[in-house]
């Protein structure tokens, strides 16, 4: 159970500088599903994705979560990094494993993020950004958890490397019964691979359902995935496609199959 | 956290011209190390407890502070506590020997930062980093032939600015290495000392790629100390609030000056 009932969060209470960044929160959160978080900057993603592992207390209402084991990777993930090599970093949450035990797990992780077993040596301050973040990934994935939280993770990488950890992701999840949440900006992230979503505005959750409705709000005035422009345009121009079709995979089989309709 | 941040609000400590006030933190700097009685920083503490009172900055914002400091604090006067021969023992047991004289020079050491922590804290509160650093370089310019005046100024207004900035950061990595299940409750003082290690390394590495970012923009931006030079400065208003500034300051040093005299 992910529940949340009542909940605020109000920054530096009782001084002048008080700023109320979530506003009765009332939601229970599907599991093993892939959640997408989104909102403009500062509509409170980064706070209430803080309330899953007790970082924040929350200033009222109450929580529950049955789930021990939640990893969250920090936006701007890269400014974690500690050890002296990628293997000590990653392998730091379960120092206390057995070492052959270790290794396996940290080499599964960084398969998982899509890098190589070079990598296990270099020094994690010589690498990238975007390999950055894709170490601190691993070193929260490695500590197996029941609910991921990804706040941001995409922003600075390279396409191929976005796709590459959240298929990952995706795969095991399903392996795994995990409950992941992303937090991003980019649609095409979130209806590529988000099952539902939560849409915070000024700190209150103004919809939560699945991925296609969101888009088809328009007092939302979000930016679309450019399936869903795609479809849009096609619709215009009388060429009917449903609206809950955002995959860009499902997109390419619908219209596959209207055109063999339309020729036989 | 709210370590050392501008706190926006009118008051009488706020008004006060932000030369007097840095003035006097430099003067108060230097006569605290002769200060060396207990009572006397009791006198002071009152009194800087009740300036935070006019200030109308709450408390709750000094005492965040020092509960970081803190433990350091303890940790350097209990590490001097039991090296310290000199004076009469007044406490003993196994191999340990406590001194009135240490126990004496360790209290007057924990006022004095602490007194110091809460006054600097005082003025970082109610003067804007913009405004202080314009007292800096009023302050310093007949020097402007021997020192780097603007330069100094400068760096104080970074410093000053990228304080809040830092401790923020420090908090977020704190929470993200909590995140990865490093226990900082940790009762093994290895592991404890190893698991901030954890938070100070990515700090240290942020703040410098930080001044570097920093140092690289300014550049890109055409920036040359020496431009500020040619500014005429502004002449320093002295207010009324300035006037009583000065009388609560010149009587608080009569009343204290004749006190350690006649205690
Ligand atoms: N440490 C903090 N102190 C004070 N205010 C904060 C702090 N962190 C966030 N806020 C404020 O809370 C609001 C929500 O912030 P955040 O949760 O980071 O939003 P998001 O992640 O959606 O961009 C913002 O208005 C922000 O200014
Ligand atoms: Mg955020």
């Amino acid at each position: 159970m992910i529940k949340f009932e009542g909940i605020s969060y109000i920054y530096n209470q009782g001084l002048s500088c008080e700023k109320k960044a979530l506003d009765n929160i009332n939601i229970e959160i599907d599991e093993n599903k892939i959640i997408g978080l989104i909102g403009k900057s500062g509509s409170g993603k980064s706070t209430f994705v803080q309330l899953f592992n007790k970082l924040l207390k929350p200033t009222s209402g109450k929580i529950f979560i049955d789930k021990k084991k939640i990893g969250l990777v920090f936006q701007y993930a890269e400014n974690q990094i500690f050890e002296m090599t990628v293997e000590e970093e990653i392998g730091f949450g379960i120092r206390k494993y057995a070492s052959e035990k270790k290794i396996k797990k940290i080499l599964e992780v960084l398969d998982l993020v899509g890098l190589d077993k070079s990598y296990l040596k270099k020094n994690p301050f010589e690498l990238s950004g975007g390999e950055k973040r894709k170490v601190a990934t691993a070193g929260i994935l490695v500590l197996e958890p029941e609910i991921l939280i990804l706040d941001e993770p995409t922003v600075g990488l390279d396409l191929k490397s976005q796709k590459e950890i959240l298929e990952n992701i995706k795969n095991l999840k399903q392996k795994f019964n995990m409950t992941v949440i992303i937090v991003s900006h980019d649609m095409n992230v979130i209806s590529e691979f988000c099952d539902k979503v939560v849409f915070l505005r000024d700190g209150k959750i103004i919809f939560y359902g699945d991925t296609y409705k969101v888009f088809d709000l328009n007092d939302f005035d979000l930016e679309l995935p450019w399936t869903k422009k795609l479809a849009k345009k096609l619709v215009k121009k009388n060429f009917f496609v449903p609206e809950n079709i955002i995959l860009f995979n499902d997109l390419v089989e619908y219209i596959a199959k209207k055109i063999r309709e339309k020729e036989n | 956290m709210n370590v050392g941040k501008f706190y926006n609000v009118k008051s009488v400590i706020h008004d006060i011209s932000a030369e007097l006030k840095f003035l006097f933190l430099v003067l108060f700097s230097i006569e605290i190390f002769f200060i060396n009685k207990f009572w006397v920083y009791m006198i002071i503490l009152f009194l800087i407890l009740f300036l935070i009172k006019l200030s109308r900055v709450p408390f709750k914002l000094f005492f965040g502070n020092v509960k970081i400091v803190l433990p350091m604090i303890l940790l350097t006067s209990g590490l001097n506590i039991f090296f310290i021969r000199q004076g009469n023992v007044v406490l003993k047991f196994f191999f340990v020997r406590i001194t009135d004289y240490a126990l004496n020079l360790i209290l007057t050491m924990m006022c004095r930062i602490i007194t110091l922590l809460f006054f600097s804290l005082l003025i970082m509160f109610t003067t804007s980093v913009n405004k202080l650093s314009q007292a800096v370089i009023y302050i310093f310019m007949p020097l402007k032939n021997f020192l780097p005046v603007n330069e100094i100024a400068m760096i104080l207004n970074i410093a000053l600015r990228f304080i809040p900035v830092l401790s923020n950061e420090f908090d977020l990595i704190l929470k993200a290495q909590k995140s990865r299940q490093i226990d900082f409750d940790d009762k093994n003082i290895f592991s404890k000392v190893k698991n901030y290690v954890s938070v100070l390394i990515p700090v240290f590495i942020l703040s410098f790629r930080r001044a570097d970012d920093l140092a690289l923009a300014m550049e890109s931006r055409c920036y040359n100390p020496d431009n500020n030079k040619k500014k005429v400065l502004k002449k320093i208003k002295f207010e009324r609030v300035d006037f009583y500034a000065l009388i609560f300051i010149f009587v608080v040093h009569v009343l204290i000056f004749f006190l350690i005299i006649s205690g």
